[in-house]
């Protein structure tokens, strides 16, 4: 990262549109509008994570008041990465980036390609490194020596004979001169596939039963759930979450393939992720049901009971069907009906049709976590539920980005960039061989554009090896 | 017994004593044997430190990069690394004195300050199982390490600057004179975060290909994204005043302050005060 600082000297006697391009363009390549959107978008960005983002109003409320809550939401505080301002200030980055490229890669572009071979001698030696020598030698057998020493040294190198006298340029790593160039284009592909995954592709998410298949409306196939298990370290902590998903395609099974997190499947452009899991909160697939004498309190069987199939009773002439479940328990007065106040089993509860000799009798809701709350006093019995199976859902995080790849073409320019830009040096040596009847005068010079300590050690060994060339 | 903690503790004595010994150094100038015991044990402590994070990898069967003991030691395992790259190269080991401080201080951190849980080898929990967190760690983490050479290398420039001024003829004066010239400390300033700037690019890209695997998305406005871009703008904000800008000096160390307080709360400050997907390390 070396280039020279560029000046936009605005000419005399332009027109008026010229001179406000010019000045556009002097302000767009300046670093020090860089440096500023840097330290803004920088500021806009710490605020953004110390204001929790697109949270519920209630929370914010909670946290600040109602007063600044209408103060923050108004300033776009609460969702600040979508705001206008934090857009405008990429837009400002990007016009920027793009204005910079345009102005300095040509001249950088013309310097490297530069092969203008001779330089007169008092030129080589007003180089930043330079020395003359001489030696009684013929002109050949140096030029040939001089020659192969920079090529072995790595350089690229062009002669050329003037008259008796003999010419060189030698230069190598010229691509590190347009390493921030590189830099700037991959941040801009970068936004480019940003923008378009923004626009062309989506984010959704999907709970989906074992067994069941849902349509993926963007792909226009559907994705089965054929299983969903956790697997457990021996302390019980989670290793791992996995779905076994088969992709039915025109009616038919076209890819099966188990996910896990950082694993999923890929089919048409379209990624499914193993993101969450759970249990139904609205149906059971079956549960264990204790029944007791209510006077006694004495034990009378023990069933099984399928979600909305009737069970005999062993030992009693009743008949026991789950007509109903909830996750979370919750009546509400108004409209008498029962739902459930949320997806989590805080208060499982199930509705049981019972039928004596037949007849239905009553359907009272037991309480899995409180026996002790079924009041019922229709029958003699009394119902407990001993535990539930619902049947399990994997939740899967569904996505299509047209834009990734783009981003990660330009990621890897960005990188690519840095390292051109950091670590390979622009180094040009300039050398001309002239002829004094079996004896030759040697002028040498150069530069390097960054780490010039390195290069003046490159430069003095260079001299030294040049020293002690023999016949 | 022969395990991770036990090299823990030897890297510690050994990084305390190789600290102490740049202290002297600097202090008591006429005497280089300080100087090479501090080098001799901070190699010594760099090969402890070393067998710390194999054991460590061994006993837990991965990589040993999944909680804040385990990367701080990744820290001073990168930070001694780059330090004594850099003494070897440009051989001004009154720096040591700057480094190898912060790298006690850092592992002093782990010892003592960190609940001890965080101690205890835990399996992988199902989002840290891939390939990508070697490599997002390690490339992040010789980014950190730079830039703590790099704010160690600033506190000096900012020191010798506040001197020079000063008349009065203190040890404070001569031990601070020591120290290289306010250019080469700027150079080797920008030298570091030329080699941080990178290694955090990478850190942060890989970041984002591994949360597309496992979340997705390539980036999410986390919080620890969030302030790896901060940190990243900082830096590339350093780069421009110095390099297109011409920048030099008290405000290029300033800058780099800044940057490395930065990545300080990124790694820290952000898993405890601000949690989100990240909330490992």
């Amino acid at each position: 990262m070396g280039e020279e600082k560029a000046e936009g000297k605005i000419a005399a006697g332009k027109g008026a549109w010229e001179t406000v391009e010019d000045k556009f363009i002097e302000i767009f390549s300046s670093p020090k509008l860089a440096i500023f959107i840097f330290i803004i978008l920088a500021v806009l960005s710490v605020f953004g994570t110390m204001i929790e983002q697109n949270r519920e109003p209630s929370m914010y409320i909670a946290a600040y008041g109602d007063k600044w809550y209408g103060v923050i939401r108004g300033l776009g505080l609460t969702d600040i990465y979508h705001s206008w301002y934090f857009s405008l200030t990429l837009i400002l980055l990007s016009v920027n980036l793009a204005v910079c490229f345009f102005r300095r890669l040509p001249p950088k572009w013309r310097l490297i390609r530069d092969k203008s071979v001779v330089m007169a001698e008092d030129a080589i030696l007003r180089q930043k490194n330079s020395a003359r020598l001489n030696h009684n030698m013929s002109l050949q057998h140096i030029k040939d020596s001089v020659f192969g020493l920079l090529r072995k040294k790595g350089y690229k190198v062009t002669t050329a004979e003037t008259g008796s006298d003999v010419s060189i340029f030698a230069h190598r790593g010229a691509i590190g001169r347009i390493g921030s160039d590189i830099t700037h284009v991959g941040l801009l592909i970068i936004f480019l596939g940003a923008i378009l995954g923004s626009f062309m592709g989506f984010k959704g998410f999907a709970t989906i039963f074992e067994g069941e298949t849902k349509h993926i409306k963007e792909g226009g196939f559907e994705l089965r759930v054929d299983k969903f298990w956790i697997e457990y370290y021996d302390d019980y902590r989670p290793k791992g979450f996995f779905s076994t998903l088969t992709v039915i395609d025109n009616g038919k099974d076209v890819l099966k393939k188990t996910i896990k997190v950082n694993d999923p499947l890929r089919y048409k452009g379209i990624w499914f992720y193993q993101s969450s899991y759970g249990q139904a909160w609205d149906r059971i697939d079956k549960a264990r049901l204790f029944v007791y004498e209510r006077e006694t309190g004495k034990f009378v069987a023990e069933v099984i009971a399928d979600f909305g199939k009737e069970i005999e009773v062993p030992n009693t002439n009743l008949k026991l069907k789950i007509i109903g479940f909830v996750a979370d328990f919750f009546y509400d007065t108004a409209s008498k009906e029962v739902f459930s106040k949320s997806i989590e089993h805080n208060n499982p509860a199930m509705q049981i049709e019972v039928y004596e000799k037949g007849i239905l009798k009553t359907a009272p809701w037991v309480f899995a976590k409180y026996p002790e709350a079924f009041l019922d006093k229709s029958t003699k019995y009394f119902i407990e539920a001993a535990g539930y199976q619902a049947p399990q859902y994997t939740g899967l995080s569904i996505t299509r980005d047209p834009g990734v790849n783009i981003v990660w073409v330009g990621s890897t320019l960005l990188t690519l960039g840095l390292f051109l830009s950091f670590f390979v040096i622009h180094k040009r040596i300039w050398v001309k061989i002239v002829d004094k009847n079996n004896k030759v005068d040697i002028y040498v010079g150069g530069n390097a554009n960054k780490n010039k300590i390195n290069f003046d050690k490159d430069f003095s060994n260079l001299i030294n090896e040049l020293n002690r060339i023999e016949k | 017994m022969i395990n991770s903690f036990l090299w823990v503790d030897v890297t510690f004595w050994l990084y305390l004593a190789s600290c102490a010994f740049y202290i002297f150094y600097g202090l008591f100038y006429k005497n280089n044997t300080l100087g090479q015991l501090g080098t001799v044990t901070a190699v010594a402590g760099f090969i402890t430190n070393t067998l710390a994070l194999g054991y460590r990898a061994y006993e837990a069967g991965h990589a040993p990069f999944a909680n804040l003991y385990e990367s701080m030691l990744l820290f001073t395992w990168a930070t001694v690394l780059g330090y004594l790259m850099m003494e070897f190269k440009y051989k001004f080991r009154i720096i040591g004195t700057f480094v190898m401080s912060i790298v006690f201080f850092s592992i002093l951190t782990i010892i003592w300050l960190l609940p001890y849980r965080y101690q205890n080898i835990d399996p992988l929990n199902p989002a840290l199982q891939s390939l990508w967190l070697e490599v997002h760690v390690t490339t992040t983490f010789i980014g950190y390490a730079a830039f703590a050479i790099s704010f160690g290398i600033s506190i000096m420039y900012l020191l010798k600057n506040w001197v020079e001024k000063k008349s009065s003829d203190s040890g404070l004066k001569k031990f601070l004179l020591r120290f290289p010239d306010l250019n080469i400390l700027d150079d080797l300033n920008y030298k570091s975060i030329a080699w941080g700037f990178p290694f955090l690019t990478i850190g942060v890209i890989t970041g984002a290909v591994w949360a597309n695997y496992a979340w997705g998305t390539y980036w999410s406005w986390d919080p620890k994204e969030t302030w790896s871009a901060i940190v990243w703008l900082i830096y590339a904000g350093y780069l421009h005043a110095r390099v297109t800008h011409g920048w030099r000096g008290v405000k290029t160390a300033v800058f780099a302050i800044i940057g490395f307080l930065a990545v300080i709360f990124t790694y820290w400050g952000v898993s405890f005060i601000l949690p989100g997907l990240h909330a490992y390390a």
